[in-house]
């Protein structure tokens, strides 16, 4: 394989196996949060980050901010713009992750649900490797979108 | 009675002469007397002729006598004879035109014979001796009327008068000739008068009835010129109507309705036969349909009338007539007998038959009556052609009528459809710059798109909360109601110390487990009920209880403090600044 299939391979096409990768378990980790709003909010109290006025509100918004971000990488729709968004939530979720470390507080990350392992280096080491795809897919356009599909149409119509 | 009364007597030789004179007169007389009774009846001349050849002869006292009676201008009449050998009688009727030409000729010379007039010739003055048998001593011609000639010939006479020969036409004897003749002539006249008048009554009776003839056949001419000038009428009058039919049913209908009418037919039929549209236009009258109008016997019958017609080539718009067409379209479907039938031909796809039924009469058509038939039904053909032509004409302007309504609707859908191109051209372009700008707006970050995603994102999640069983209240609890009372560390120790009050830790176990106050009870606000119950049920309700476990995200502290308030017990103390606070101080904590 020559270069230019290599960065083919290793751009567009391992970005679409990020994209999907990603938005998968963004929709995965956002399912059940939406149904256990409660719960939701004890995690990110237990964070201890952000103010008592807003946790509630938090834990009822970033499920279907997660849902929906997940779904239109899926997808394929406004690939850029969605990546960057989840990258972001993915730079926030470290930055709490690193101090509550930093903190020893004994919590759990909350990622998908609220039972589970204890937050350690590696959950913030997966996080890191989530937002590196997120921005691989923000930096590479990938196959298989769903907008891209209107292109090709137009082109195939012959405008 | 002849002599003078005033005159001398006579001497007795004088008065024997008288008496002799007398008795010859009276002689004279009887014999006219005789002979006028003889022929008064008698109407025949050659019986007249023949009486008074013999009355006659007596008194003269001739031996033989002919007596003619002839018409000098055509050589014609009658010779009677007496006394005469057969055979000399026979031969003296041939001598007709020669005695006329001899003693007749006169009439000629004369211009106009007087009638009545006798001319006493005699024997030697007579140019035709070989004509007359000899010793026809008297010669009389007489003249009848302005056409018949007479004459009479006498001898020979008797001795007793031979001796009087000379004397023999003296003035009695040519005064009683002259008398009979007169007699004769008058019965001659007479039965002649009657003759012509009978002759005039038989050419009378002739004449009447040729006259009679000719009122009948004039009666019959005038019958055949009103029954002609009927049919004209009528065949004028169905031309009006026909000139307005548009339909070859409706020209057939009326025609054969007028047909009818004119010639007094009781029944009848015409065909009009379409070969190549495979159509039959029938019309039937007087009798039912059998059929004909069904294709193949309306065939059947054209072309048998068409090898009886003696036609030997379709030419258009000819008609012939059907020979004997009761046997000739026999079998043909006819429900009765034709008396009279026209085969005519349109084209060569287009013929037909006219047959017509006995007339109401009974009698036969004439054959000027054929011969208007024939006719007719040339006219007939004009306007069967011209109805055809008109519907075809029709036909053609009506698909051209559609036809231009279907290019119009074409020209309307065309230009909607280039009105609909256009719209969608243009909605095309709008959609494809629409797309191309979608198109560019998905390579690149918009944050319009994420202030969409985060409204739609905070939307629906508060939506959901308001329709969800386990919904979260979107303030915390402990802003709502009013805050316990708080304690500092120092005075919390004091009051453990003194009053041994009861230090709860209200963080999760997790936080618990990591570090607590020393001797500290786990009651967090999620399992308060349950462990309310197995630990803190039998603390007395006057004992204080000194909360800790608020941060910055959650006021546990608060929350356990109003449910053990709400258990009414009396001192519910919340440790403010926490653990923090307690640890700072140096008190003591565990593990």
């Amino acid at each position: 394989m020559n270069n230019i299939q290599w960065r083919d391979v290793l751009g567009r096409w391992l970005a679409l196996a990020f994209r999907l990768y990603l938005g998968g378990v963004f929709v995965y980790a956002s399912v059940y949060k939406i149904g256990y709003a409660a719960e939701f909010a004890e995690t990110i109290a237990s964070y201890q980050l952000a103010p008592a006025l807003a946790v509630n509100s938090l834990a009822l918004a970033l499920p279907w901010l997660a849902l929906i971000c997940g779904a239109m990488l899926v997808a394929g729709v406004r690939v850029r713009t969605v990546s960057a968004m989840l990258a972001a939530l993915l730079v926030v979720f470290c930055l709490a992750v690193s101090v509550n470390l930093l903190r020893e507080t004994p919590i759990d990350c909350g990622c998908f649900h609220t039972l589970e392992e204890r937050m350690t280096w590696l959950t913030l080491l997966r996080d890191l490797a989530w937002l590196a795809m997120a921005l691989h897919v923000f930096f590479f356009d990938s196959p298989l979108a769903l907008e891209r599909r209107y292109q090709s149409t137009l082109k195939e119509i012959g405008t | 009675m002849y002599a003078d009364a005033g005159g001398p007597a006579p001497s007795p030789d004088e008065g024997q002469a008288l008496r002799l004179e007398l008795e010859r007169k009276r002689l004279s007389l009887r014999v006219l007397l005789e002979t006028a009774q003889e022929l008064s009846g008698i109407l025949q001349p050659s019986k007249i002729m023949e009486t008074f050849l013999l009355m006659a002869m007596g008194p003269i006292g001739a031996m033989r006598g002919v007596a003619v009676l002839a018409r000098p201008t055509v050589c014609e009449g009658l010779i009677l004879s007496r006394g005469l050998p057969a055979a000399e009688a026979a031969a003296l009727e041939q001598r007709l035109p020669g005695i006329c030409d001899a003693y007749f000729s006169y009439r000629d010379m004369d211009g106009v014979f007087p009638a009545s007039k006798v001319r006493v010739i005699r024997r030697d003055q007579a140019g035709g001796d070989d004509l007359l048998p000899r010793g026809m001593d008297i010669l009389l011609c007489f003249s009848v009327d302005e056409e018949h000639c007479g004459l009479l010939a006498l001898g020979p006479l008797l001795a007793g008068s031979q001796a009087q020969a000379d004397a023999a036409l003296d003035a009695d004897v040519s005064s009683l000739l002259h008398s009979l003749l007169h007699l004769l002539i008058g019965a001659l006249r007479g039965a002649l008068a009657v003759n012509s008048i009978r002759q005039l009554s038989v050419d009378l009776g002739r004449k009447n009835e040729r006259l009679t003839e000719a009122l009948a056949s004039s009666q019959t001419a005038q019958r055949g010129l009103d029954r002609r000038v009927h049919q004209l009428a009528t065949v004028g009058e169905l031309a009006g109507e026909m000139a307005h039919l548009r339909d070859v049913q409706g020209i057939l209908d009326r025609f054969l309705l007028t047909m009818l009418g004119a010639f007094s037919v009781g029944c009848g039929l015409v065909l009009v036969l379409d070969r190549a549209a495979r159509g039959v236009d029938l019309a039937v009258r007087g009798a039912p349909d059998t059929g004909l109008s069904g294709f193949a016997a309306a065939d059947a019958l054209v072309y048998k009338a068409f090898a009886a017609s003696g036609a030997r080539s379709v030419d258009p718009l000819t008609v012939a007539p059907v020979s004997s067409p009761a046997i000739s379209l026999t079998g043909c479907g006819l429900a009765f007998e034709g008396c009279c039938a026209m085969y005519f031909v349109l084209d060569r796809e287009v013929q037909g038959v006219l047959v017509l039924g006995p007339t109401l009469s009974g009698e036969a058509l004439q054959d000027e009556d054929a011969q208007m038939v024939r006719a007719q039904v040339g006219t007939l053909l004009g306007y069967v052609q011209g109805a055809r032509r008109l519907a075809t004409i029709t036909a053609l302007n009506e698909g051209l009528l559609r036809q231009n309504e279907e290019l119009t609707r074409t020209i309307t859908e065309l230009t909607e459809a280039r009105q609909t191109i256009a719209l969608l051209e243009r909605a095309g372009a709008r959609v494809r710059s629409f797309m191309q700008a979608e198109g560019q707006r998905s390579r690149r970050f918009s944050w319009l798109d994420c202030g969409v995603i985060l409204v739609a994102a905070v939307l629906l999640g508060f939506l959901f909360n308001l329709a969800s069983p386990n919904r979260v209240p979107l303030a915390p609890e402990h802003l709502l109601r009013s805050p316990a009372p708080a304690i500092t560390a120092q005075k919390a120790r004091e009051l453990e110390q003194s009053e041994g009050a009861l230090i709860v830790d209200a963080r999760p176990q997790a936080f618990y487990d990591q570090q607590r106050v020393r001797g500290a009870a786990n009651l967090t606000p999620a399992l308060f009920d349950m462990i309310y119950l197995m630990r803190f049920a039998k603390v007395p309700l006057s004992t204080p209880i000194i909360v800790y476990g608020g941060n910055i995200s959650r006021r546990w502290d608060e929350d356990v403090a109003a449910r053990l308030l709400a258990r009414d017990h009396e001192r519910v103390l919340v440790l403010e600044d926490g653990l923090s606070a307690w640890i700072a101080r140096g008190y003591p904590v565990e593990p």
